[in-house]
């Protein structure tokens, strides 16, 4: 069921407020929920992070605005608590980090399937592609150190392969930047694909940088700086579609109806009862938040806020699994290269090899992790002891 | 006057040899003026309950880490095709063979953590030659190899985690954190998988228990040859640390004891 969110107004601000025991809530489970709930918790997450660190950015440079920044800013984090506490302690950072891989496959591809724009379509299914493939790398680390299947955490939504080889990913800076959309004509929905998947690979990559020297093993301290440095020039590759004429002010109101258009399709395809009362209490939450910006941006822009916004509730992301996308995409771009803003069939620029040379001189861990390495159910010590046959494949078949 | 030294054993800045720095012993001087301030603080007469308070409060209405899986035949199938003993519920050994099964394979890689220490930094008097650890790192994947058979047997899933197995992932991450750090010796590592053999040991037994009164014979047979093995690993591993500990208490070199 779609929501007016003109009309409806959510929680007011004054009554957005949560207990420490309303936010540190009761987990979800690692064994029972759908992989789905954890992918929504894991992007809701990144949302609110991203959220926070937007607002951090606009108070630095507008000093007028520092108390409404504040405020919400305040709601935004016990949010972002909320949330990210209903993963259980039972995740190990490597298992957390295939939620993390899952999210950046399941929700680009969604994402890449519904852009508007063919441009930006592109952009994402070559994101898509890298991030692919470093499922596969971090899933082979699982295996081989810590003797875990990554489908425990996948549930067989999203398929193990390799994509585009994470040791090619690695780009000169200049062929991360892509082309702007032009805020005044681009599709309100282009604009909230892109701070979305922006929020998804920048916490991807502040996660990584977090957990990655927790791990003792150090090839998978390798394995996370590297891919950690990926995650990086995603988040330069995001932004970098963004429209960099759009006002602080602008860029609030559509930050605001980005977590409103999230909360509203985490609310409507959530499996679990009490999760999903989460997203539609946050919901109603971020209402009163982008009303709040609205009538900011009335009243110091002087302009209509609703010329921003879709005309009515984009249709929910689906979480569901996009195997038939991803597999096509991946045979179809797997060899597509960035040149500049341009991504297509093309050579890699000197700029990009050169600096590929240099960072690969003394080895490249997203190689040697995954040596070899086929996934198979159960772990590829099942296919040990099966001859190759893979035993828990043929149990799941 | 003459300033009082803190440090105890001060670390010259151009030796590049650095000092553990734990404990008040280390910093004297700063840990008197840390005490003394603690002591003046005022807080609440000591009340050691809320911990728990809390703890029983989430206690109360937490729910399960997770499920069985739903058995892969129907119930009374598994029964009779797993040959379980009438009135037993087949999910207990299901649930016990997936933590074994979780440990063992996990098994497998804290060996091959092992070997690749020992070919980086050798062996020590009286500890494991290479092919002690080999030996005990195939046991291990034979171990996991018989538990798939017995789970197909008992109409589990081997691929899935049970709540049991998922404990024994957790039991195990500071395990795999010690024998894959670079930065531990041989005997700092077998002191990590003296842990595993231990609970291994304990593991295998629990599970001999639960198949003699609910499962069939046949796996309580095998699974005794498995327990046997074990019992030889952890004697093993016993042995090796005892030989670093003799070594190491009277080594005329005590700088290589941690190195």
């Amino acid at each position: 069921m779609s929501i007016d969110f003109l009309k409806e107004r959510g929680t007011p601000l004054d009554r957005q407020r949560m207990t420490w025991r309303e936010m540190v809530r009761e987990p979800i489970s690692k064994l029972d929920n759908d992989a789905f709930t954890r992918v929504r918790i894991i992007l809701m997450n990144g949302i609110e992070q991203h959220m926070n660190r937007f607002l951090h950015a606009f108070a630095r440079v507008r000093g007028d605005l520092q108390g409404p920044l504040a405020q919400i800013r305040r709601i935004e984090h016990h949010q972002q608590t909320a949330v990210n506490w209903l993963l259980g302690a039972d995740h190990s950072p490597l298992e957390t980090t295939i939620g993390f891989e899952q999210v950046a496959i399941e929700v680009t591809a969604a994402i890449a399937q519904a852009e508007p724009d063919p441009y930006l379509a592109q952009v994402h299914r070559f994101g898509l592609l890298e991030d692919f493939d470093h499922m596969y790398r971090f899933s082979a680390l699982m295996d081989r150190l810590e003797g875990k299947d990554a489908n425990n955490i996948l549930q067989s939504y999203t398929d193990v392969l390799p994509g585009r080889p994470t040791m090619v990913e690695h780009r000169d800076p200049a062929d991360d930047l892509r082309t702007p959309y032009d805020a005044a004509t681009a599709d309100p929905l282009s604009k909230l694909h892109a701070i979305t998947i922006l929020a998804g690979e920048n916490q991807t990559r502040d996660y990584y940088m977090t957990i990655g020297p927790m791990f003792a093993d150090p090839l998978a301290r390798q394995l996370y700086a590297e891919i950690a440095s990926i995650e990086e020039q995603h988040v330069t590759q995001y932004e970098s579609i963004i429209d960099p004429n759009e006002t602080w002010l602008e860029k609030w109101v559509l930050h605001e109806m980005c977590e409103v258009y999230n909360y509203y399709s985490c609310m409507s395809t959530e499996t679990d009862p009490r999760v999903k009362a989460l997203w539609t209490q946050f919901l109603d939450y971020e209402l009163g938040h982008l009303h709040f910006v609205m009538d900011l941006y009335r009243r110091i822009e002087k302009k209509d806020p609703e010329v921003l916004l879709p005309k009515k509730m984009p249709s929910p992301m689906p979480y569901t699994s996009q195997r038939a996308f991803v597999r096509k995409t991946l045979v179809d771009e797997v060899d597509y290269r960035a040149v500049g803003p341009k991504i297509g069939a093309l050579p890699d620029t000197d700029a990009s090899l050169a600096y590929r040379e240099d960072l690969h001189a003394h080895g490249v861990p997203s190689e040697q992790i995954a040596q070899g390495y086929r996934f198979v159910a159960g772990t590829e010590l099942v296919a040990k002891t099966n001859g190759g046959a893979g035993k828990g494949a043929e149990v799941r078949s | 006057m003459k300033k009082a030294k803190n440090h105890s054993k001060p670390e010259k800045a151009s030796s590049g040899v650095l000092m553990n720095k734990t404990g008040v012993a280390a910093a004297p001087v700063d840990a008197a003026a840390q005490a003394e301030a603690s002591l003046a603080a005022v807080v609440g007469a000591p009340d050691g309950q809320n911990l728990a308070i809390v703890r029983a409060e989430y206690e109360k209405t937490a729910r399960p880490l997770g499920t069985m899986p739903p058995p892969m035949l129907a119930k009374g199938i598994v029964q009779s095709v797993g040959g379980f003993a009438k009135g037993t519920n087949p999910a207990v050994l299901i649930d016990k063979i997936a933590e074994r099964l979780a440990f063992e394979r996990g098994g497998v890689r804290l060996y091959q953590g092992l070997v690749a220490k020992l070919d980086a930094r050798g062996t020590f008097e009286g500890g494991p030659s290479r092919d002690d650890l080999l030996h005990l790192q195939q046991d291990e994947l034979t171990h996991f190899q018989l538990l798939c058979t017995a789970m197909a047997m008992v109409g589990g899933d081997p691929t899935a985690m049970t709540p049991s197995a998922d404990l024994a992932g957790v039991a195990s991450q500071g395990l795999i954190q010690i024998i894959a750090d670079p930065r531990t010796t041989l005997p700092q590592a077998l002191q990590a998988i003296l842990i595993a053999e231990l609970t291994d040991n304990d593991g295998w037994q629990m599970l001999i228990d639960i198949t003699d009164r609910a499962g069939p014979q046949e796996l309580a047979d095998r699974f005794e040859a498995a327990k046997a093995e074990e019992e030889q690993h952890l004697t093993k591993v016993r042995d090796w640390l005892a030989a670093h500990g003799a070594a190491a208490i009277t080594t005329k070199r005590p700088d290589e004891i941690f190195a």
